[in-house]
């Protein structure tokens, strides 16, 4: 049981600390965090499109973020390094915040879905699915679903390559909840198989089986030679 | 046993277009002879209702005697069964557009001041206004609430990409769910994508 208690308090802890970090890093456009653990502190790489704003000036702000990561969130050690996300567009973070963002300047829920997956499939990701939730006062709560392209939501390539996010928005009339889920160009699946092209080596065999029986005879002639 | 009446208590603060479907969907099921709406203060609101059933401005409480009343309440104990509307005058249905997860509305505005009615539950899901009146409709011909089909969530397909799922259960009639066309309709058009839109825009120049 005590097993089960530190993975789950240290699940509680990342989902803490990816929390805290969304709200502070709002405005760098943060797109998630890896935490890992090493014998010398805990190494912690946070993902965001404005990797400057992150940092800080002289490096400010990340000295701020260890120090309360430390004090506040027990991170031993925190080494925090800062990646810059290349394509946004891929990044589930970055697209749930664009809507929620879209939905607190009054933009309708179902025009910004689409908007969002239309972006996220010309950037070349194989599939994703965007779910909108949430209640106006005059009308039923509600979900509604953007799907588009390959999405496999169980079985090892959805838990290795699947990227999802989870943003929740407070409007006037309610909250309302986004999730994002985006399977990248790069991912790999076991039952789409490549087959290699195997390149033409039937001459240079031929010729290397040609070359070898010169030798050979050359080397025979030669000990023949010897022996005489 | 006698036909009972079907009250709706109107708890919304506005009729809005879905609550006016539902409401619609109930009439066609029960009829308009059968149906009563109470607690409806507005006159304009009162002109719009009278095309579907009774209208009362007082609320159900004031209306009939607790006694002769069952109340529909997801959070009540028991379920509901034919025999519970021997010596009963009317069914209760709250008039409520609910949450997900629900907040147990119907038991806060209804039930919790209506403590001499009889409370049943038709299920732990929570039921659409219409879908609660139908099988209420039903169990009262006689019906056993375990013998009705429901379906717990309904997902509508607006296009290739788009899906709306309500995550409320629905009694099937004849394999299907019991929903107003109108309102399945409304999904699908742009005039919720407008209203909404009007909506949200007036909450962003002044808060109600």
């Amino acid at each position: 049981m005590a097993v089960v208690k530190h993975f789950i308090s240290k699940s509680r802890k990342r989902a803490e600390i990816d929390e805290f970090l969304q709200r502070k890093l709002e405005r760098a456009g943060y797109g998630g965090v890896n935490i890992s653990e090493t014998p010398l502190g805990t190494h912690i790489v946070i993902y965001a499109m404005r990797p400057g704003l992150v940092i800080g000036r002289s490096g400010e702000t990340i000295r701020e973020l260890a120090k309360i990561l430390e004090e506040t969130f027990n991170v031993s050690n925190p080494q925090i390094s800062v990646s810059e996300i290349e394509v946004p567009e891929l990044n589930p973070y970055i697209v749930a915040t664009r809507i929620a963002s879209a939905l607190q300047r009054g933009v309708h829920f179902r025009r910004a879905g689409f908007w969002a997956l239309n972006q996220v499939m010309e950037a070349g990701a194989l599939g994703a699915e965007i779910i909108i939730s949430g209640k106006l006062r005059t009308e039923r709560a509600r979900y509604e679903k953007f799907r588009s392209g390959y999405l496999p939501k169980c079985g090892d390539p959805a838990l290795k390559y699947m990227r999802k996010a989870e943003v929740h928005v407070q409007l006037k009339p309610g909250i309302y909840g986004i999730k994002v889920r985006i399977m990248p160009p790069d991912a790999k699946f076991p039952d789409k198989i490549q087959i290699v092209e195997v390149p033409p080596i039937e001459e240079t065999l031929d010729e290397t089986a040609s070359e070898e029986t010169e030798e050979e005879v050359e080397d025979a002639g030669g000990e023949e030679g010897a022996a005489e | 046993m006698a036909k009972p009446i079907f009250a709706i208590e109107h708890l919304e603060q506005k009729i809005s277009k879905w609550l006016l479907f539902e409401y619609e969907n109930a009439t066609e099921i029960v009829g308009k002879k059968s149906l009563l709406f109470t607690n409806v203060k507005k006159e304009s609101e009162k002109l719009a209702l009278s095309k579907l059933g009774a209208v009362e401005n007082k609320s159900v409480i004031e209306v009939f005697n607790p006694e002769k009343v069952v109340v529909l309440d997801p959070k009540a104990k028991l379920a509901l069964k034919p025999e519970d509307f021997a010596s009963k005058e009317a069914v209760v249905v709250g008039g409520i557009l609910g949450d997900y997860p629900p907040k147990g509305r119907t038991s806060k505005l209804l039930t919790k001041h209506f403590p001499k009615a009889t409370m049943r539950n038709i299920g732990r899901a929570q039921f659409t206004i219409d879908g609660a009146v139908y099988m209420a409709k039903l169990v009262s011909e006689g019906t056993s609430l375990e013998k009705i089909p429901v379906k717990k969530g309904l997902s509508i397909k607006l296009n290739k990409y788009m899906t709306v799922h309500l995550p409320y259960a629905y009694p099937l009639k004849n394999g299907k769910p019991v929903i107003s066309q109108k309102l399945i309709a409304y999904l699908r058009s742009d005039k919720i994508v407008r209203d909404e839109e009007k909506l949200l825009k007036s909450y962003l120049i002044s808060p109600p």
